[in-house]
């Protein structure tokens, strides 16, 4: 037997991801200082310096990504999206104020489903933003296929889901991610996606027959208790206990995410290396427990030293005063200011403890097979950079 | 001066992983492979450094293919490259150099966008109101109408009083009272006042000549003067395009902080914020001048200005009836959640600075003023002030 199989035998190399929360905390409070104090704009530099976190220390087969996006670049895609958006949204309030009440109803669908459409594109841009700013090796990726094109699929896709009532759900997934994928390009190897919509049913439907029992069974008994003796439900507290099962949802939640990223995970390749990915299902609700516990804390540190400030200042009379002075302007400000730290603490402790924990486990969970030969393959073609990154850079705003 | 080490070079052409040793030399940095052959030679001048995670030094070079990387991990000949590149870190220092102009000019920014939404965009609302043709009121009124009639609860009997036979004479008798008024105010558009079946003790004006008075107002009220008084203030919102007013003013403001915040956390209740400090300022300023106008107005009609005073103090001073006369010309997406408002408002601090009314007692100074003493004259005889009392049929 000569024949000889790549895959087998060959030892697949795992990514790490190298990023303690202590390191990324600097990066995560300065940003969120900043986009406080300049009320929002800084958030593009704040972004960018968090995905460079994030790339910078994946680490695969012995080599670093790297983030080569800026936080200009950003902006202007956020400039760009206001020309865009300013002018519909202008439109939609026009149109909604000019027409009576039942074509506003159906006015405003049309706008969502303008909406929709819009947002699509713009994440199928975002995603090809990441994609060329991301380098491995000295080798770009890139990816190909139209915007529109994408956004019109999810539509077509969207409107399916909702007369199928969610039933073909896994194969919008999968048709959406086969679009992105054989669109996503190393160099010259062009990627593929392998997994189908039949696998993430199969998989999903335990899960979805679980969430049906959670939600309706409860209903379901209480309003069978409901029939044979009326005001029952009402009676017994009890049954209204059956409820708690609700709590059950986030669970199975977290682990449909699970399930769906590793056959996600499963199904990509790029070139000839293939990705194999054993994610355990409670690794996402893990990190959402523990991201909720962590809120938790916080949470009750704000409570306590927020209650004491509110106690000291009625104490001293300023929460009292009616006529309008600098005393009450200033606890205005205050307060708007309290909204925002809080508001902005919430979201750092996401970065921290979730964003940050999904994303290490993301890379973690996968092994790459086949990379050697994707190297050679990529190797022998000279004419890696098919792409000129230099219109890429130009041309390419789209990271909104 | 020479120093060397090893390092990876990837040629940025293919993802070729190469172990090369790199040689420092005066002005230029040189990378060869194992075996002695060069693979390329960088100028120093042209070095930079590039983001990297901690332990390694990632450099590229200009002038040549932009995705070439050489990684340092010997951490004595990074710092021997670090100390001896002149523009290793220019890329990082613009960078950085460019971020802080952006923070600070946003700061900047964001005083002028507040002070404009502050002072700017009101300022604008006044000198632009007045150019909008009336039609444009009518028009907002009409929309407001039906979206009042449609939200707003009411008590049984249908939205508006003074149909039936039974309440015809309380309707006669308003109509009179609203034809002495507008006459004297000769607006260019009709009054037209409704009497809403409710007991929610208020009045509120919409752009373009509607007037809605609940039936609570009536209950409460002592005199057909004090009536007089609330319906000339509500039809001076509606001289002063108070309506158009708020709605250039609101949406101007939305807009402004709207498009700048984006998406931000938060970004919506830092706008509803900024709108409700900015209207509660600018509403002040509405009400005060609809006093002065119904005082004129009753002035000119013969009739006793300083009623209208008296009863916002009576409402105002009465445990039952926490606040009254809250009416917010043009201001109808919140009509039908007014009820639980004004419960809230027994809770006087924070809210009632923010609420738009001025102090009431301070009201009454002012429409005294205004009133001096002249020889009043009842604005209707008192048959007219029971029927319009009774214009809901009998009291509850």
């Amino acid at each position: 037997m000569t024949a000889w199989n790549a895959d087998q035998g060959e030892t697949g190399v795992r990514p790490s991801f190298q990023g303690s929360a202590g390191e990324m905390f600097p990066i995560v409070f300065k940003g969120l200082a900043l986009t406080v104090l300049t009320l929002g704009v800084y958030r593009f530099w704040y972004l960018t310096n968090v995905r460079r976190f994030l790339w910078n220390r994946v680490e695969v087969g012995g080599d670093y990504l790297e983030y080569t996006g800026r936080g200009v670049e950003l902006f202007i895609g956020f400039l760009i999206a206001l020309a865009v958006v300013i002018p519909l949204y202008g439109v939609i309030f026009f149109l909604s104020f000019l027409l009576g009440p039942i074509g506003t109803i159906v006015f405003q669908n049309v706008a969502t489903v303008a909406i929709i459409f819009l947002a699509q594109f713009a994440l199928f841009r975002a995603r090809r933003y990441r994609l060329t700013r991301t380098i491995w090796r000295g080798v770009r990726f890139q990816q190909t296929g139209s915007g529109l094109a994408y956004a019109a699929k999810s539509l077509g896709w969207a409107i399916l889901v909702i007369l199928t009532l969610g039933l073909v759900y896994p194969w919008m997934r999968a048709s959406l991610e086969r679009y992105k994928m054989t669109n996503t390009w190393y160099g010259d190897q062009q990627g593929a996606f392998s997994s189908t919509g039949g696998q993430l049913f199969k998989r999903g439907f335990l899960l979805w027959l679980l969430c049906v029992v959670v939600i309706v069974g409860p209903i379901a008994v209480l309003a069978a208790l409901e029939m044979r003796t009326p005001g029952a439900a009402q009676a017994s507290p009890a049954h209204a206990a059956l409820f708690v099962l609700f709590l059950l949802l986030p669970v199975v939640f977290a682990v449909y995410l699970a399930i769906e990223y590793r056959w996600w995970a499963n199904g990509c390749s790029i070139g000839p290396a293939a990705a194999s990915c054993d994610l355990g299902l409670f690794q996402f609700f893990k990190v959402y427990a523990g991201y909720f516990g962590v809120v938790l804390l916080f949470s009750m540190a704000v409570g306590a030293v927020g209650g004491l400030i509110a106690y000291l200042l009625h104490a001293n009379g300023v929460l009292q005063a009616t006529e309008p002075g600098p005393a009450q302007y200033a606890v205005m400000a205050g307060g708007v200011l309290v909204y925002f730290v809080i508001a902005l603490a919430f979201a750092a402790l996401w970065q921290l403890f979730g964003v940050r924990p999904i994303w290490r486990k993301s890379f973690e969970s996968v092994e790459i097979f086949g990379l050697p030969a994707l190297m050679a393959a990529q190797s022998q073609a000279p004419v890696a950079n098919a792409f000129g990154e230099g219109i890429a850079d130009a041309i390419d705003f789209g990271g909104f | 001066m020479t120093s060397s080490g090893t390092g990876v070079f990837f040629d940025g052409l293919t993802s070729r992983r190469q172990d090369v040793h790199v040689a420092l030399q005066d002005a230029t940095l040189e990378i060869l492979r194992p075996d002695g052959a060069r693979l390329d030679m960088w100028p120093l001048g042209q070095l930079r450094e590039l983001s990297a995670p901690p332990e390694l030094l990632r450099l590229g070079h200009d002038g040549g293919n932009a995705l070439a990387r050489l990684e340092i991990r010997d951490r004595a000949l990074a710092a021997q490259i670090r100390a001896s590149a002149p523009r290793l870190t220019a890329a990082l220092a613009e960078e950085r150099g460019t971020t802080r102009k952006v923070v600070l000019w946003s700061l900047a920014a964001m005083v002028s966008v507040s002070l404009f939404t502050f002072y700017g965009v009101p300022a604008l609302a006044d000198r632009v109101a007045p150019l909008l043709p009336w039609s444009v009121d009518r028009h907002m009124g009409d929309i407001a109408d039906r979206q009042i009639r449609a939200v707003f609860p009411t008590d049984p009997g249908g939205f508006e009083c003074g149909a039936s036979s039974e309440e015809r004479p309380g309707r006669e008798a308003l109509d009179r009272l609203t034809k002495r008024l507008s006459d004297a105010a000769a607006l260019p558009v009709p009054i037209k006042v409704t009497v809403v079946r409710s007991d929610f003790v208020n009045a509120l004006a919409l752009p373009g000549g509607g007037v809605y008075l609940f039936r609570g107002l009536l209950d409460n009220a002592r005199s057909a003067d004090e009536i007089a008084g609330v319906l000339a203030h509500e039809i001076g919102h509606v001289a002063h395009r108070d309506g158009a007013r708020r709605a250039l003013q609101a949406g101007g403001a939305s807009l402004l902080f709207g498009f700048i915040l984006g998406d931000v956390v938060g970004g919506t209740a830092a706008i509803t914020i900024a709108r409700v400090l900015s209207e509660a300022h600018y509403s002040r300023a509405a009400e005060t001048n609809a006093d002065d106008y119904a005082a004129d107005l009753m002035k000119k009609i013969g009739a006793d200005p300083r009623p209208l005073g008296e009863f916002l103090s009576r409402l105002t001073e009465g445990a039952s009836e926490p606040e009254a006369d809250q009416d917010k010309a043009g201001k109808t997406d919140d009509a039908g959640e007014k009820p639980t408002e004004t419960e809230k408002r027994k809770e006087r601090s924070l809210q009632s600075w923010i609420s738009s009314h001025p102090e009431s007692e301070e009201r009454r100074r002012r429409v005294d003023a205004v009133a001096g003493d002249g020889p009043f004259s009842p604005v209707v005889d008192g048959a007219d002030f029971l029927a319009i009392q009774r214009i809901c049929g009998k009291p509850s």
